[in-house]
Order: structure tokens, then sequence, then C-alpha cells
């Protein structure tokens, strides 16, 4: 019983270890393709969708969090993402009590103006005009709570999802110093009586 | 050599098994005080509302599991549940099955439960998620499969279940063929992007990601500092799984390895991930090799050779 347990054990150790490496073989390929804008192969692309998509094997790795690469900031570290809002003349931003949702906030600010830039999200999304549907609501329903929460007493608020460019190390050494706030999109919203 | 002996793992190979402890206390501590962190501005991620209200988050969820929305969707008509009571409830059953882990009670049980709640709660919250949430799923994941509770937990004193040494060497082969997996495609990908190897992505990490913004390091612009830790990111990374399990290696990879993490988190503001990622390493590459701490009195496991022990303890 022990011996057939181990063994059991052993295979599954084997079949794991092996979705993980199979997993990320893909996962860095895909990132390699994006990054240098290269076509990524049909047939990888395929036989990865029939191998991991719609089969009890996306319940395993959904499960077991092995269903993505760990390429943590590569092939490249994105720009910071900036929700900036104006109201009345002041600068306003989301508030929070704890570093930690600060910084899940931030995380999401980067996801959504990178979605901005590439519009690619790797939502389960498809359909491209839901999907700008979707950030739409999603941005406004962000610059709806940053009004309420600074209790902005303007009747509108200008919302602005920003990237901070810094000069590059390369560009700092040429005597560049100054950064560069780029506007991905503006959000205006009014107050009205109900 | 097969890859187990790599690991320098066979089933006869003399660990110490407090690694499983220590991987289930550090981990559903950790994760607990995460979890804790949010609380203040909870209502601000899962409320009515919060930033991006529950409804709208849900059409981003995962079809494989639910989300909270979902969850009091499929349950209000029945059960008459507003939204605030089936939040309060994840929040409420989701750190105590954590504590119950950490405690060893209904240890698989209390895994099982975690996870699937902290599925549920990363599918709505998805805009939210970052490296962290994936190595909380992975760990808890292993506690549910390992035999974590088997020591020093409340079922094997108060049921008095008999601990089983049998099959633990081959969970920490698999745990560590997992890090060295990650360490080197996390190196491999950075290597494939030309910024870290010329240090610009180091410098844009210092200035985009840097939350201790009173540390400024734009006056060694001049030096090859930049280049020099892009390039010993992706060695660190990338030669890990090498390194450290050579034996005259590893605990300097492991130092190495430790302070690369405390770097990120005080730089990166990453605290958690960083703290996750030593656990990771620790439980691995140094708790089974540590044989100074004290020894299960009660586990029928193979007993150790002594030689074996002093090379591992030389090691």
């Amino acid at each position: 019983m022990a011996n057939r347990k181990q063994r059991l054990t052993n295979y599954w150790g084997w079949f794991h270890i092996g979705f993980i490496i199979l997993v990320c073989c893909y996962s860095t390929y895909h990132k390699y393709c994006r990054f240098y804008n290269v076509p990524e192969n049909q047939a990888i692309k395929k036989t990865n969708m029939a191998l991991f998509t719609g089969n009890v094997l996306t319940y395993y790795s959904r499960l077991s969090g092995t269903g993505a690469g760990y390429g943590f900031f590569a092939p490249q570290i994105k720009s910071t993402g900036l929700i900036i809002g104006d109201c009345d003349g002041n600068r306003i931003g989301a508030r929070f009590k704890n570093f930690e949702t600060m910084m899940r906030f931030n995380v999401m600010a980067g996801r959504v103006t990178d979605y901005l830039i590439t519009k690619d999200d790797g939502s389960p999304i498809t359909d491209s005009a839901l999907k700008s549907k979707f950030y739409d609501l999603v941005f406004k329903s962000i610059a709806v709570k940053v009004y309420n929460q600074n209790q902005c007493s303007q009747d509108t608020l200008h919302m602005s999802y920003n990237i901070i460019n810094f000069p590059t190390l390369r560009q700092y050494r040429a005597g560049r110093r100054s950064y560069q706030l780029i506007t991905t999109k503006e959000v205006s919203i009014v107050k009205t009586a109900e | 050599m097969n890859a187990r002996g790599f690991f320098h793992l066979s089933d006869q190979t003399p660990v110490n098994k407090l690694w499983l402890v220590f991987f289930r206390c550090s981990v559903s501590a950790l994760i607990v005080l995460n979890f804790a962190s949010m609380q203040a501005d909870f209502n601000d991620i899962f409320s009515a509302n919060s930033y991006i209200p529950p409804d709208i988050n849900n059409v981003l969820r995962s079809h494989l599991l639910p989300s909270i929305y979902g969850v009091y969707r499929s349950l209000s008509p029945t059960f008459h549940l507003s939204y605030p009571t089936v939040l309060l409830t994840f929040r409420i059953v989701y750190p105590v099955a954590l504590l119950s882990l950490f405690a060893g009670l209904f240890t698989r049980i209390s895994a099982g439960i975690a996870l699937l709640l902290q599925l549920v709660i990363l599918n709505s919250m998805d805009l939210y998620c970052y490296g962290f949430d994936a190595f909380t799923t992975i760990a808890l994941f292993y506690c549910v499969i390992f035999p974590v509770g088997a020591e020093f937990s409340l079922d094997n004193y108060v049921f008095k279940r008999s601990a089983k040494a049998a099959g633990n060497n081959q969970f920490l082969w698999v745990l560590r063929a997992h890090i060295c997996i990650i360490y080197f495609f996390s190196g491999f990908e950075k290597l494939l992007g030309y910024n870290w190897r010329n240090g610009e992505s180091i410098w844009k990490m210092v200035h985009g990601y840097n939350v201790l913004s009173f540390i400024d390091l734009d006056f060694l612009y001049k030096t090859p500092i930049f280049f020099i830790a892009g390039w010993g990111t992706i060695i660190v990374e990338m030669f890990y799984p090498l390194f450290i399990n050579i034996p005259k290696t590893r605990k300097a990879w492991l130092i190495v390895t430790i302070s690369f993490h405390v770097m990120i988190a005080f730089f990166m503001g990453l605290y958690f991930f960083s703290a996750m990622m030593i656990i990771f390493s620790v439980t691995t590459y140094y708790i089974p090799f540590n044989m100074r701490v004290p020894q299960l009195s009660n586990t029928p496991g193979p007993i150790p050779n002594t030689k074996e022990l002093e090379l591992t303890n030389a090691a």
C-alpha cells in the first residue's frame, strides 16, 4: 500500500514538473514574440491551445497555480501607470490607508494604462468593441470613486491615465533630466441632480 | 545521475522533516498577514462602493471558478443573502481556514478550503493581482498535497495520528524542482530582453518602482552599477538550479538569493512577494539540510546514517 502510494506520488511529481516546464516554455516563447513583434508559429500556438485550454488541464493549472510563466518584469520592466484627477485645480488621486492596497491599486493602474497602449490585456474578452466598453466603464468607475473619496466640491472632475516617462540611462548620461507625463486617456465626469 | 539524484534526494537521504512544518506555518502566517494588511481598504476593492464595482469586475473573471459576486448571485435567490453578507463570510472564513492550517487542525481540509477561497477572492480582483498571489496559490496547493500536518500539528496532538515519513523526500524533490524552474525561467526571460542586459531595466525600476524615493541613486549614473545589477539578477536567477544544488556553493547561493529578495522588498516595496520567495528557498534548501534543529521523535522515518549526516552538515 505504502509502495503504491509512493509510486503514485512519483508519477504525479513527474507529471507536475513536466507540466510546469511546458507552460514556462510556451510563456517564454509567447513573451519573446510579443516583445520583438515576431509572429507566433501557428503550430506551436495551436498545440498550446489544444493542450492547455478547455480541458481538465485548465482546471489543474488554475488550482495548482501553474498556469502561467514566471518571467516577472521580463523581458522588460513596463512604465509606471499613474491615475491623476483634477478637481478645482487641485491634483487628486486614490487614497489608501495601507501600503499593500495602494500597491495593488498601482498594479491595476499599470494594467489599465497598458491596455490603452497595447490593447492586449490577456483577458477572456475577445470582442474588441466589448473590451473597449468594459474599460470605459472601468475608467468612469474609478473617476467616480476618486471624486467621492476626495469630497470634491466641484461639479466636474477630470481624470487622466498617464505613463511616467523617465529619461533612460542613456538619455540621462547625455544630459536629459526632466521626466514627462504622457497622458493616454482622459475622462470627465459631471455631477448631475438625481 | 537521474533528476532526483541531482536534487540530492533518494528515499533514504536523511533530511530534516521540519521543512514541512516550517512550510505550513510560514506560508499560512504570511498569507494571513497579507490578507490582514488589506482589511483597512477592503471595501475600496471588493464592495459595491469600490473603485471597480463587483458587477463590472465580474466580466473579467475566469469562467473556471466563481467570483465573490458570482457566489452572491447564485446564493441570493435561495438564501436571500445580501452582497455585504457574502463578502463578510469570505472575510471571516478565509483567515479562519488559514489559522486552522497554521495550527495544523484538520490540516488538509483547511488548506483545501483556504485554496478554494483564495482562488475565488483572486477571481474577484483580477486587475489588482500580482506575483505574490500566484505564489499563494502554489503554496496552498502544496499544503493540500503534501503531508504538512503530519508533525507539530493539532491533528497530530489531539487525534494522535501517526506521522508517516514515507514520501517526504518525494515531496521535497517536487518542490525543489518547481523552485528551480521558477528561478531559471525568471532569469532566462530577463536575458531575452535587451533592457536587462544593458542596465536600463534596473534604472527604470529604481525610478518607476522605487517606493523609497528618498534614496536617490541618480548620482551613480556614470558608474556601471546598473549594468552589473542587471546581469547580476540574470545570473542569480538563471544559475540558481545549478549552484543551489552543488553542496559547496549552496549556502553562498542561498545567501545571495535571500539578499536579492531583500533588495526587491527594499527598492520595489514587494514585501510579501519577497517574503514568500525567501520562505520557498529556506524551506527547500536550508531547513532540510540543517540537522542541528531538533529532530522529531515520534516519526518512524529512516535512521540517519551518521556519515551522511556529517557530510550534509559540512555542506
